[in-house]
């Protein structure tokens, strides 16, 4: 209150001279000063500091976002990185896989042609065999019967033409033959 | 009696075919076949009687079956025939017919058989 009164004496003193013949008045604009350098003050430590505060908070918090936000991006480039591996990788595998397969079937499908070749040899040679024996069969079957016949037919004839000389020449023969 | 006394009673037979005639010999021993019931055997009995005679003897009974009646000239050649074969000093040949034979003739021996018909020959041409 002191350093008030004083400045306003000061004040009231100057004021008598060039200045307030301007038409400005020292005390009001000393008055004006002091107040605003103590609204200042009061400003500094009411609002101020917490709006700094409030700010800096907000500062750091959109700082963490850009951070964060720097993260994500780079998290999902490496994640895209990796997808873009994984798909180049799955795709080699699928390729391999086809090609696996490919050859695959196709050794299958050889070994299935040869089995069916095999099978289909076994089935002529079991048909050319079975047709072997059948034309072996018909052959016995015929020559039985060719005999059967030349028998009968030459038992008709021996009854009818070999008489006793014919038969003892028949007999001389084939004592002939076993001595 | 067993089939074994056979050849005993066969030896014995040919040996009485020395002191007795056929005649009175077979009266005797048909009395035995039938008291010793060996009438069964009588075709076995002949057998080993004709075996016998060929061995002690050599006297050859055989049999042969034609188809039809044959001369004495073949006959005379079967005897040669088995007088080689048999080496027998004499030699009764039984003579049948048989018109199935066809031709030919089946000789049998108290040793052996050899079958020489047409009828054979044939069949043999079957198999």
């Amino acid at each position: 209150m002191v350093w008030f009164t004083l400045v306003a004496h000061a004040a009231e003193t100057t004021s008598a001279g060039g200045i307030s013949a301007l038409g400005l008045d020292v005390r009001a604009f000393i008055f004006d000063v002091i107040n605003f350098a103590i609204l200042l003050l009061i400003l500094r430590f009411i609002a101020y500091k917490p709006i700094v505060s409030v700010l800096d908070a907000r500062r750091q918090k959109i700082e963490e976002s850009l951070k964060n936000a720097e993260a994500v991006d780079r998290l999902k480039k490496e994640m895209e990185e990796e997808q873009h591996k994984i798909l180049h990788e799955a795709r080699t595998k699928a390729q391999e896989i086809i090609a696996a397969s490919q050859a695959e079937s196709k050794e299958v499908l050889a070994k299935a042609e040869t089995k069916a070749q095999q099978r289909s040899e076994e089935i002529l040679k079991q048909a050319e065999q079975r047709i072997a024996q059948e034309m072996h069969a018909a052959q016995t079957a015929l020559k039985h019967e060719t005999i059967g016949l030349v028998i009968a037919a030459t038992e008709k004839i021996m009854n009818e033409k070999l008489d006793a000389k014919k038969d003892e020449a028949l007999l001389k023969r084939a004592l002939e033959k076993v001595r | 009696m067993k089939s074994t006394n056979i050849k005993p009673l066969a030896l014995a037979c040919v040996r009485l075919l020395g002191k007795y005639s056929l005649q009175q010999l077979v009266p005797i021993l048909a009395e035995y076949l039938v008291a010793h019931r060996m009438t069964a055997q009588v075709d076995q009995l002949l057998q080993e009687i004709r075996l016998e005679l060929l061995h002690q003897q050599g006297h050859l009974e055989a049999d042969v079956v034609t188809a039809r009646q044959l001369s004495d000239t073949i006959m005379t050649e079967i005897k040669s025939f088995l007088k080689e074969k048999t080496k027998a000093k004499t030699i009764d040949l039984h003579q049948s017919i048989d018109p199935s034979l066809l031709g030919g003739a089946i000789i049998t021996t108290p040793e052996w058989e050899i079958d020489l018909s047409l009828a054979h020959t044939l069949k043999q041409l079957e198999a």
